[in-house]
Formats: C-alpha cells, sequence, structure tokens
C-alpha cells in the first residue's frame, strides 16, 4: 500500500497526525445544506460514517474565519463539502507553465490537499488548512463546454489540490478524464505527487487505450527533499514507479521538476534526482518536461513565513521581482541552467520547458556568453 | 460617542457589522483596560507565564470548581469597578501555564464585556487559549442531566450568525450545536404556558414543533446564555482553535430551571449564594448542584487543556534564543545596517536555524562583533560574508 492509500481510512490516516493530542484527519465534516442534495457528498459521506457532521449554510462561514492557523489545521484536517459558484475556470497565471498552449486555464474543484508540503503555496493563499470539496462537477462541465464553443482549451485541473492523491476518497480525476475523452478540443493536465495511478489504472489501462488529451504531469523532487520538505508525500522511487507504469499503459506523462530548491548540496541532490528518473522511465516516452525555481507572490510568502515559523526554505532572504519572490538572479540562472544541463542529457532540448522569466534569463545569458566568446 | 475620564472622546461611527450595545461593551472594556494601563500594567502584576488559558463562566458556582481545583485566589482590581465582574489568578503547577477565570453574569453581552475585559487585562497573546464552561439546557432528549456537550457550532439566536470553534484537540465529550438565547429559555407547557415565566416556548419532547413559531424552534442541540457572547469576544483576539465551548446539562428545559438571572455572583468567592439558591425555580439545582455537574467534568477538562498545551509546544517553538536576538541586535548596531539589511540579516538567522533544525548556533556570527566596520559598505561587506556564511553553498 504507498502512502496516499492511507487517506482513506480515518484509523489508518491517524498513525501520521499525533493522535494523543489532536483529533483524527476528518473527524469533523462540514456540510452546506445546499451541497447534501448531490450524490457526491452523499458518496463522501458514507466513507466516513463515523465522522462529526456539522451543518453550514455556505462554506466560506467555516474557511474564511479570521484567524486560523494553517499548521495547526494540517494536524487534524477537516472535510467541507460545498456547492461551488461561477466562476469554475480561471486564466492560467504568468507563475504556472502553459507548454506552449494559447488558452491556457485552471480550475479548482477542491481546495487545499492532503499533503502539507512546507513551500506549498496554498497556505499563503487560504485562510485555511481544511479541504474543501465541491460537489458539483457538472456545472464545471458546462462551464468547459461552454467554452470549448469559443475556442480549444488547455486545462490543469490539480493546481490547487492533489486530486490524483484523494482519487478513492473522491473520484475527480476519472470524472474529469470520462469528460475529457469525449471533447478532443479539451486538453487536461493531472498534476500530481502521488503514487496513486493505479486508481486511474483500472478504469482507463489496459486493454482500453487511455485518452490522448490528457497528460498525467508528476511532480519529482530529489528524496532528500521530499523527506525534509514534502511530508506525507510518497518517495521519489514510489512516485516514478507509477509514472512508469502510466508510461507504460500509454498515457501521456510528463514530468515537473518544480520547484527546484536552494538547498544543501543541491547540485548533487538533483543530479541523483534525474538520474533516478531516468533509470526508472523511458526517457524517449516522456512527453515533456518542466522546470521551475521556487517562486511565491510577496503576500502569500509573508503570510506563508508567519504559518511556518520554523521553515529555512520560507526564511530564505528571497528576491522581489515584480511582486513574486524567488531566488536572486544569478543564482537562478545557476540553478535553472544547472538541472536543464542534466535533463538535456537525456531528452533533446525541445522537450524542456521554462517558465517565460526564466526562459528570457536563460536566452539573456546565453546571448551574453555568446558575446564574450566573440569578443575574446 | 464615548467618555474617558472627563476629557477625551472617543467618536464611533455608524457601523452595520456592529450593534450599538456591542460598541458599548467594547468602548466600555477599552477604557477600563487601556485607559488605566499605565496605573495597572496587568500583565506584569498577574501573568506568571508566557501562556494563559482564561475560563470564562457566568454563575459563581459554575467557578468554584474549577476555582477549588486550580486554587486561584481572587484578583484585586482597579478603580473603576468592573460592575458584577470578578478575576480569578492562579499558576497551577499541573498546568505550567497561568490559569485566569472569569465570573461575568448572564447573557450573551455580559459574556462579552467580561471576556473583553479579562483578556485586555491579561494583554493576551495568540497563543493563549480560552475556555467557556457552564451549565445548559437540552433541547435534545438524548442528551442526560450532567452530561458534557463540547460545542462545535454555537448559534447567536438574536443575531442568527453561527460560529465555529476548531476542534484539533482530542476530547471525551459528545458534540453538539449550542444556540445563546438573551433571556431564558423554557420549554412550552400544556397549554403553550410558560410556566417558568420564559421567553418563548420551546419545542421538545412531546410538544409538537407546530406549537411554537417556526423562528423559535432551537436550531441547537443545547441552549445557553452566554456561548455566542464569549465566543464573538474572544474570537477578535484569539485563532478558533484555541477556544474551547463546554456546556454541562442541568435540564431539558422542562422543570426545575434555574433562572440565570436570579443567581448573583456572591461578592466573595467563599460565600455560597443561599440567598438566591433557595429561590431557584426545581429543587435540585440549586448552587451546590450547578458544583456538582461542573466539578464532575473538571477531570476531563484538565487532560483536554494539557493537550491543547501540547498543541502549543508542538507548533511554535521560537527559533532564536533570547541571546541570538540579543546578538543580532548587537551585529546590526556594530555593522552600521541599515534597515533593510537588518531585516535581511534576521532573515538569514531564521533560516540558518531553520535549516539546522534550531541546533545551529548563531554564535558563529559573534566574530563578526569584532571587525572594525567604519563605513557603511564595510558593513554591507560584512553582510555578505554572513550571507555566505548562512546560507547553503
Amino acid at each position: 500500500m504507498n502512502r496516499s492509500e492511507h487517506f482513506f481510512s480515518q484509523t489508518e490516516f491517524g498513525t501520521f497526525t499525533d493522535t494523543k493530542v489532536t483529533a483524527p484527519a476528518f473527524s469533523h465534516i462540514y456540510v452546506e445544506e445546499e451541497a447534501l442534495d448531490y450524490p457526491l457528498a452523499k458518496d463522501i459521506l458514507h466513507r466516513f460514517p463515523d465522522a462529526v457532521r456539522i451543518p453550514v449554510r455556505r462554506y466560506q462561514d467555516v474557511f474564511a474565519r479570521p484567524r486560523q492557523q494553517f499548521a495547526a489545521q494540517k494536524r487534524s484536517q477537516k472535510l467541507i463539502l460545498a456547492v461551488k459558484k461561477a466562476p469554475f475556470l480561471y486564466p492560467g497565471a504568468k507563475v504556472c507553465h502553459d507548454f506552449g498552449n494559447s488558452h491556457f486555464y485552471y480550475t479548482s474543484v477542491a481546495l487545499n490537499c492532503l499533503y502539507n508540503c512546507e513551500y506549498c503555496f496554498l497556505q499563503g493563499m487560504f485562510p485555511s488548512a481544511n479541504l474543501v470539496l465541491f460537489v458539483n462537477l457538472d456545472d464545471y462541465f458546462a462551464d468547459v463546454d461552454h467554452l470549448l464553443k469559443r475556442h480549444p482549451v488547455y486545462l490543469s485541473i490539480s493546481y490547487e489540490s492533489d486530486l490524483l492523491a484523494m482519487e478513492r476518497l473522491v473520484p475527480y480525476t476519472r470524472e474529469w478524464i470520462r469528460f475529457a475523452s469525449l471533447r478532443p478540443e479539451l486538453v487536461i493536465e493531472v498534476r500530481t505527487k502521488s503514487a496513486n495511478y493505479a486508481a486511474l489504472a483500472g478504469s482507463f489501462g489496459h486493454p482500453n487505450t487511455p485518452p490522448d488529451n490528457v497528460i498525467l504531469a508528476w511532480t519529482l523532487s530529489p528524496e532528500e527533499v521530499i523527506r525534509r520538505h514534502e511530508p506525507l508525500t510518497p518517495s521519489l522511487k514510489a512516485r516514478l514507479a507509477s509514472a512508469r507504469q502510466a508510461i507504460a499503459d500509454g498515457w501521456k506523462v510528463r514530468l515537473c521538476f518544480d520547484p527546484v530548491l536552494h538547498v544543501r548540496n543541491w547540485r548533487e541532490q538533483y543530479r541523483q534526482c534525474i538520474e533516478a528518473t531516468f533509470a526508472a522511465l523511458p526517457a524517449e516516452s516522456v512527453h515533456d518536461i518542466s522546470i521551475g525555481l521556487f517562486r511565491v507572490p510577496r503576500d502569500y510568502l509573508k503570510t506563508m513565513r508567519q504559518q511556518r515559523p520554523d521553515s529555512a526554505l520560507l526564511h530564505y532572504p528571497y528576491e522581489n521581482r515584480q511582486g513574486v519572490l524567488s531566488y536572486p538572479e544569478p543564482l537562478a540562472e545557476e540553478m535553472i541552467r544547472f538541472v536543464r544541463e542534466v535533463l538535456e542529457k537525456h531528452v533533446p532540448p525541445d522537450k524542456i520547458y521554462l517558465l517565460e522569466e526564466e526562459r528570457h534569463d536563460e536566452e539573456q545569458h546565453d546571448e551574453e556568453q555568446e558575446h564574450k566568446v566573440r569578443h575574446k | 460617542m464615548y467618555k474617558l475620564n472627563s476629557n477625551i472622546i472617543l467618536h464611533f461611527g455608524n457601523n452595520a457589522g456592529l450593534t450599538s450595545a456591542r460598541l458599548f461593551a467594547f468602548a466600555h472594556v477599552f477604557v477600563l483596560t487601556h485607559v488605566q494601563a499605565p496605573v495597572w500594567p496587568a500583565r506584569a502584576c498577574l501573568r506568571y507565564n508566557d501562556l494563559m488559558i482564561l475560563i470564562s463562566t457566568a454563575l459563581y458556582h459554575e467557578a468554584k470548581p474549577l476555582i477549588q481545583h486550580f486554587r486561584l485566589k481572587k484578583a484585586t482590581l482597579p478603580p473603576p469597578q468592573p460592575g458584577r465582574i470578578q478575576l480569578f489568578t492562579g499558576n497551577p503547577s499541573s498546568m505550567e501555564q497561568d490559569v485566569w477565570l472569569v465570573v461575568g453574569g448572564t447573557g450573551p453581552l455580559a459574556a462579552a464585556v467580561a471576556v473583553t475585559y479579562a483578556l485586555t487585562t491579561a494583554r493576551v497573546s495568540e497563543r493563549d487559549f480560552f475556555l467557556n464552561i457552564g451549565i445548559c439546557g437540552a433541547v435534545r432528549e438524548d442528551l442526560a442531566r450532567g452530561e458534557a456537550v463540547l460545542c462545535h457550532k454555537i448559534i447567536h439566536h438574536d443575531t442568527g450568525r453561527a460560529y465555529f470553534p476548531d476542534v484539533l484537540i482530542r476530547h471525551p465529550f459528545r458534540e453538539g450545536v449550542l444556540e445563546t438565547f438573551s433571556r431564558p429559555v423554557t420549554a412550552t407547557g400544556p397549554a403553550g404556558e410558560t410556566p417558568h415565566g420564559g421567553e418563548t416556548p420551546r419545542p421538545r419532547g412531546n410538544v409538537p414543533a407546530e406549537n411554537v413559531p417556526a423562528k423559535d424552534v432551537p436550531a441547537g442541540d443545547v441552549v445557553d446564555m452566554e456561548g455566542a457572547g464569549c465566543f464573538e469576544a474572544a474570537a477578535a483576539f484569539l485563532p478558533p482553535h484555541r477556544m474551547l465551548f463546554i456546556k454541562v446539562v442541568s435540564d431539558h428545559l422542562d422543570a426545575a430551571v434555574p433562572n440565570h438571572l436570579d443567581i448573583a455572583v456572591p461578592n466573595h468567592p467563599d460565600t455560597v449564594d443561599t440567598a438566591n439558591a433557595h429561590r431557584m425555580d426545581g429543587p435540585k439545582l440549586d448552587g451546590p448542584a450547578i458544583f456538582g455537574l461542573i466539578a464532575a467534568q473538571v477531570p476531563a477538562l484538565e487532560d483536554v487543556l494539557r493537550r491543547a498545551r501540547q498543541l502549543n509546544d508542538t507548533l511554535e517553538a521560537p527559533l532564536l534564543t533570547e541571546a541570538e536576538a540579543q546578538l543580532l541586535r548587537s551585529l546590526q548596531e556594530h555593522l552600521r545596517l541599515t534597515v533593510t539589511m537588518s531585516h535581511q540579516l534576521r532573515r538569514l538567522a531564521l533560516q540558518y536555524k531553520a535549516a539546522t533544525g534550531g541546533e545551529g548556533s548563531l554564535e558563529i556570527l559573534r566574530p563578526f562583533l569584532r571587525q572594525p566596520v567604519q563605513t557603511k559598505k564595510e558593513g554591507k561587506m560584512a553582510l555578505e560574508q554572513i550571507r555566505t556564511l548562512l546560507l547553503p553553498d
């Protein structure tokens, strides 16, 4: 059983929390009165028969309370079942990769995540660590159909959560894939740190052909980074095993080395991570790869530092570039260049995507190098 | 408008979110605490620890078991006396933190005033903890007399607003929804009478719901007169996971209902309120009975409060020791750092401490105190050396 599978049992999940002090995860479920009518809500409630149910008028009454402490709530995360109101889709942010797609959107059927990554921007973005699950998927689908009448859509469905990690709790990913499989003009990306590909394999794997317009994207980090900074997530080895099986079953698999972190001995850590990746995966079968440094809007980082006063990653003296904090310029360039060079030993450069700004910095650096060589 | 010491006037503009009564309550407490603060530096006088638990009750008999258990002493409050509010403080060794207890009287407004008064007097920090405990009437038949209910939702009947304390700490109590009324709540009699002179008939047991107006059907599992007022006041200072509301069932709104307003807070903590106790409607809910109901819950409560302390410990161990904070201040001065550079130094130090799991000592920076620095440029160079020293390679 991989680690993510523990989340489907309150008792088992309790092994990850200090049960002597805190209540087990999902011990309480807040339910919007309106949500109760949806089959998805009934299904989720059925999975947690012992949970205390608390009726709420709107999910914000609980989720948006003032003075909540994200880190404390992560110790005993609660569920909130709600009905999402429009808008259902958002234009992709500049700090996210668009992979060359011109109509880049993201959507959130869930707010927050089962994992507890130290650097996660959600702790600066949301006032609560509780997990909100929206139960009106059909409204999302209707909105996508409406948009598809105007142009093709590239949609990231797992930016503000990790949907595949919670697939046995709520089958969002399968529902999205079923929906996308009938709409060739829609491309969806399912980003995950989980090792839970098995949850999809039964529905879409062999002998069925996986939809061509679905990309399964694994975020990969060095084992040491996972151990120290990505609590509750599966190991690199487990993620790679999941990705390998997905490739074998014919899925498009994307690899995301994002965020790359400036940790001690970072060069060796990322070199080993990349080597391990391509020892496990056939490089020629990887759809594409993205590289991104740790970056976060200034306002988010301020809140994140308050929430995690003991985090070395968050206390790092980042540089502010147009409201986004990231590593200082020379270091940022060096980190991107290093990771890119190691990757290019395995895959052609045109498979590697950088963010717009980082791509610009890289090109500028290349031009400078060329200029220096020419004038030597 | 509010008048302070005859020569300061505060004016509160219209605010749709606050009733004039609430504004008055907060203004009143603000005056009592902040204006008097220079005369009576409360934290310095009364607090022994960084952490504190504030317990609030409406009645002295609800407070008495806790006063005895934690060996609290009545605090002498500075003039002007805050009405009938009584404050008890102590430093019980079993809790390893200060325990304050405020007895505020009945009703949500009195509760809000008392809690605000106590929290501001204590110079509360976000790491402190709040507990409201008292007796309640049970709407649900399956809640037995003497049973303690942890309230995960609190409805203010007058406003219809709902509040949600986080339930992060493991506890042994049953949970339920508390509804707070401004006046005593009683069940209706067979003919729709209100046998105890209460505000509005409440349906329960064999009384059909259609006999009472829909708006008056309690949404809560239990009802009281303080919970929502306590929450509103405490939520102005504390995060929702540091607030706990425990209500002990004293009756089922049918018989022996204590008329809260008739139970005065004794002027002296050792005085049993016998004068008022015998006026209560039911024979079993006198002062000693209330004492017994609360006292039975004290051991379980103490366990929960200890867990709350453990949650604090694990979450918020400070990264910098006082000596290290002093070292950073000395470095800022010696290296002639600007405000921005000082901020960077602190950030570097925090990053280093966190990266080493709190074990790395900032003593490695002490040699910089001996480095001669005459200009800002030299200070900047020293800061760069510190950056190289403290950041990953």
